[in-house]
C-alpha cells in the first residue's frame, strides 16, 4: 500500500469514527476507531487522538472496564493527556476501580496518592457521580489524615442533607466554618440544613452572612426570599426575590415565590415569564 | 348654619382623615398614594412626621425620611421598639444616603438600643471602614460572623467588605494579619490572589493562587483564577490545566468555560473551543462575552450566519434591555 493510500484509509478511518461519535453511535465509533488504529503510527497525533476518542466511545458505551486501558494509554501523552486523565478517573469510578480512580485523580490535581488531598479530590468526584457511601469513606479518610483539611466536613454536610439528616448537616457545616471560615457556600448549605429544620431565623441570619462574603450567587437570595416569606416578612421577601430576577431574570422558582408574596400582600402579581 | 357645622367638621377632620388615609395606603404598599395623601401635612403634628419619615423610607428617598424620622423620634417612648425601630431607620437613611459621620452615630445607638440585629452591624462596619476606623470595623464583622475581634477569621471576614470599598491596600493589610495569625488559613491567599490580578500583579497573583491551592485543594474558584491570571499574560498553554480543573472540580459555574473556550481558541482548537462556550452560553444565557467568543468561533469554523448572530446577540446583552 503507498504511502499516499495509507494516508487517506488512516484519515477515513478516523473521521468515520468521529463522525459516529458525534453521531452517538458508539459501538460503530469503536469498530471505526479500531481500524484507524491500525494505520495510524503510535505517538503521532492522530493515534492519540484516536486512542482518547476510542475511551470516550467504550465510555459512553457504558463499557467502563474495557475504556480505562485505553484512557490510561492516551493519559501518557499528547495534547490532551489531562482530559484523558480525568476520563480515566471517571471511568475508574463507575468500574468500582476505586484505588486507580484515586492514582488518576492525584495525577491529575498533582498531589501524592495517599495525601488527605487526593482522598478529597477523590471523594469531591465521588460525590458528582452519586456514589455517596464511597464519597464518605474518602472524606473520611482525608480526615484521618489532615483534621483540618477544608472542605472535607463541607462534604460531609452535603452527604448528611442527601441523606436528608439535616441535624447532621448543620453540625458538619459548623465544623466546616470553624476551620475554613470565608467559604461562603457553607454558610448557604448551612441555612439549607436550617431550614430544612425549620429553624428559619438561623437560616436568615446565615444566609445574610453568606451573601456579605459573595453577593453574587443567586442561591441564597431565593432561599432569603423563601425564609422572609415563611416568616410573613414579605415586603423583605419582595426584596430578596426581585433580586433574584434581577440577576436570573429566567429564574421560575423566584417568580412563583414573588406572585405568592405578592398575592399574600394584596399587590398585584408580577407579568408571567 | 349648617353648612358652617360642616365646614368646621371638615376642616378638624381633615388631618386626621389624611393620616388614617395615608396609613391604609402605606399598609396596601401604595407608598406613592400614601405620600400624595400626606402633601401638606403639617411635620408638627404628632404622627405625621413618624409617617411621613416611614413612607419616605420605604419609597428608599432616605435623606428626608431621615429628616423626618429625627423630628418623630421625641415623640415615642425610649423603650418602645418604635423607637428602637426609628433608630434603625434613620441610620440606615444616612447610611443609604452616603451620610457615613452621621449614620455611625444613629447605627450606634441602634446597636445599643438592641435594633436591627447582623444588619445594623453590618453597615455600621461598613461605615466604620469608610471612616477609616478600621479596627471598630473588623470589630462588627466578629460580632457578625461570631468570632473573637482579635481573631484570623475577622481579619479575613473584613478583608472583602474592604475590597469592596475599594480600599485594596487595608484589605492586603487584613490578610497578611490573618495569615500571621494562621497561616494556613483557607481563603486568605485566595483573595491576596484576587487583588493582586485586579492590581495587574500577574507574578504575585500566580504564587498566592498556588499557595492556596495547597492549603485548600478542593477549591474550585482558585484554580479557575490561576488560569484567569495566566490568561492575563496570554500564557494560554499555562492558562488551560488549572481551568480544566476549575471545571472539573465545579462543572455550574459559568466563568472557567468562558476562559477555557478563549484559550482553546486563542491555541486553534475550535473544537474545543465552541464545546465551552455552548456550555457557558447554556450556563449563564446573559453573558455577552460568552456569546461574542462562540460567534468568533463560528465564524472561523465557516459557519458564518450563526456566527453573526451571536455577534449580534452578544452586542444586545452588552447594551442591555430596552436600548
Amino acid at each position: 500500500m503507498g504511502p499516499l493510500v495509507l494516508l487517506f484509509f488512516q484519515v477515513s478511518a478516523q473521521a468515520a469514527g468521529i463522525q459516529s461519535y458525534r453521531e452517538h453511535r458508539y459501538a460503530d465509533a469503536v469498530a471505526q476507531f479500531t481500524e484507524a488504529l491500525k494505520t495510524e503510527a503510535p505517538g503521532s497525533a492522530e493515534y492519540q487522538e484516536s486512542v482518547l476518542m476510542m475511551g470516550e466511545s467504550l465510555y459512553l458505551e457504558k463499557k467502563f472496564a474495557e475504556a480505562v486501558p485505553w484512557f490510561q494509554k492516551a493519559a501518557a501523552g499528547g495534547k490532551r493527556a489531562l482530559t484523558a486523565e480525568f476520563m480515566l478517573g471517571s471511568a475508574c469510578l463507575e468500574a468500582h476501580q476505586d484505588d486507580q480512580a484515586l492514582q488518576a485523580f492525584s495525577s491529575l490535581f498533582q498531589v501524592k496518592p495517599d495525601s488527605a488531598a487526593a482522598h478529597s479530590l477523590t471523594a469531591e468526584m465521588m460525590l458528582r457521580e452519586q456514589q455517596l457511601p464511597d464519597a464518605e469513606r474518602e472524606v473520611r479518610r482525608a480526615l484521618e489524615l489532615d483534621p483540618h483539611l477544608p472542605q472535607a466536613h463541607y462534604m460531609l454536610g452535603l452527604l448528611a442533607l442527601a441523606h436528608g439528616d439535616a441535624a447532621r448537616a448543620a453540625a458538619e457545616f459548623q465544623s466546616e466554618i470553624q476551620i475554613n471560615p470565608g467559604f461562603p457556600m457553607t454558610f448557604y448549605r448551612l441555612a439549607e440544613a436550617q431550614a430544612k429544620l425549620g429553624d428559619w431565623d438561623d437560616a436568615i441570619s446565615s444566609l445574610e452572612r453568606a451573601i456579605w462574603l459573595n453577593p453574587n450567587q443567586v442561591g441564597p437570595y431565593l432561599l432569603l426570599g423563601e425564609a422572609y416569606l415563611n416568616r410573613g416578612s414579605l415586603s423583605d421577601a419582595e426584596g430578596a426575590l426581585r433580586q433574584v430576577l434581577a440577576m436570573d431574570p429566567g429564574n421560575a422558582r423566584a417568580r412563583d415565590l414573588l406572585a405568592r408574596t405578592l398575592q399574600r400582600a394584596g399587590q398585584p402579581q408580577p407579568p408571567a415569564k | 348654619m349648617l353648612s358652617h357645622f360642616l365646614i368646621l367638621l371638615l376642616f378638624f377632620q381633615a388631618p386626621q382623615t389624611a393620616t388614617a388615609r395615608a396609613k391604609a395606603l402605606l399598609e396596601a404598599g401604595k407608598l406613592k398614594e400614601a405620600r400624595a395623601a400626606l402633601a401638606g401635612a403639617d411635620p408638627a403634628v404628632p404622627g405625621n412626621a413618624y409617617l411621613l419619615g416611614l413612607i419616605d423610607y420605604r419609597l428608599h428617598d432616605y435623606v428626608p425620611a431621615a429628616r423626618m424620622l429625627k423630628a418623630a423620634l421625641p415623640s415615642l417612648p425610649e423603650e418602645s421598639p418604635d423607637y428602637r425601630e426609628t433608630l434603625r431607620m434613620i441610620g440606615q437613611s444616612e447610611y443609604q444616603a452616603g451620610h457615613m459621620a452621621p449614620a455611625i452615630v444613629w447605627l450606634e445607638k441602634a446597636r445599643d438600643a438592641g435594633a436591627g440585629g447582623n444588619e445594623v452591624l453590618y453597615m455600621l462596619g461598613n461605615s466604620y471602614l469608610q471612616a477609616r476606623q478600621l479596627s471598630k470595623g473588623r470589630a462588627c464583622f466578629a460580632a457578625i460572623f461570631g468570632v473573637k475581634p482579635d481573631s484570623a477569621a475577622a481579619h479575613l471576614y473584613t478583608a472583602p467588605m474592604l475590597m469592596r470599598q475599594e480600599f485594596e491596600d487595608d484589605a492586603i493589610r487584613e490578610l497578611e494579619a490573618a495569615l500571621a495569625l494562621d497561616p494556613k488559613l483557607p481563603g486568605a491567599h485566595f483573595t491576596l490572589g484576587e487583588i493582586a490580578i485586579y492590581q495587574a500583579q500577574i507574578d504575585r497573583a500566580i504564587d498566592q493562587l498556588h499557595q492556596e491551592i495547597a492549603i485548600n485543594p478542593n477549591f474550585a474558584m482558585a484554580y479557575y483564577r490561576l488560569g484567569d491570571a495566566y490568561t492575563r499574560r496570554d500564557d494560554w498553554a499555562h492558562a488551560i490545566p488549572p481551568l480544566e480543573r476549575a471545571v472539573w472540580l465545579d462543572p455550574t459555574y459559568s466563568g472557567p468555560y468562558i476562559l477555557l473556550g478563549k484559550s482553546y481558541l486563542k491555541t486553534g482548537d475550535l473544537t474545543g473551543a465552541e464545546a465551552m462556550l455552548r456550555r457557558a452560553v447554556q450556563l449563564d444565557p446573559r453573558n455577552s462575552s460568552a456569546h461574542y467568543l462562540l460567534g468568533r468561533v463560528l465564524i472561523q469554523s465557516g459557519r458564518t450566519e450563526e456566527g453573526k448572530k451571536l455577534l449580534q446577540k452578544s452586542q444586545e446583552l452588552k447594551e442591555g434591555p430596552g436600548q
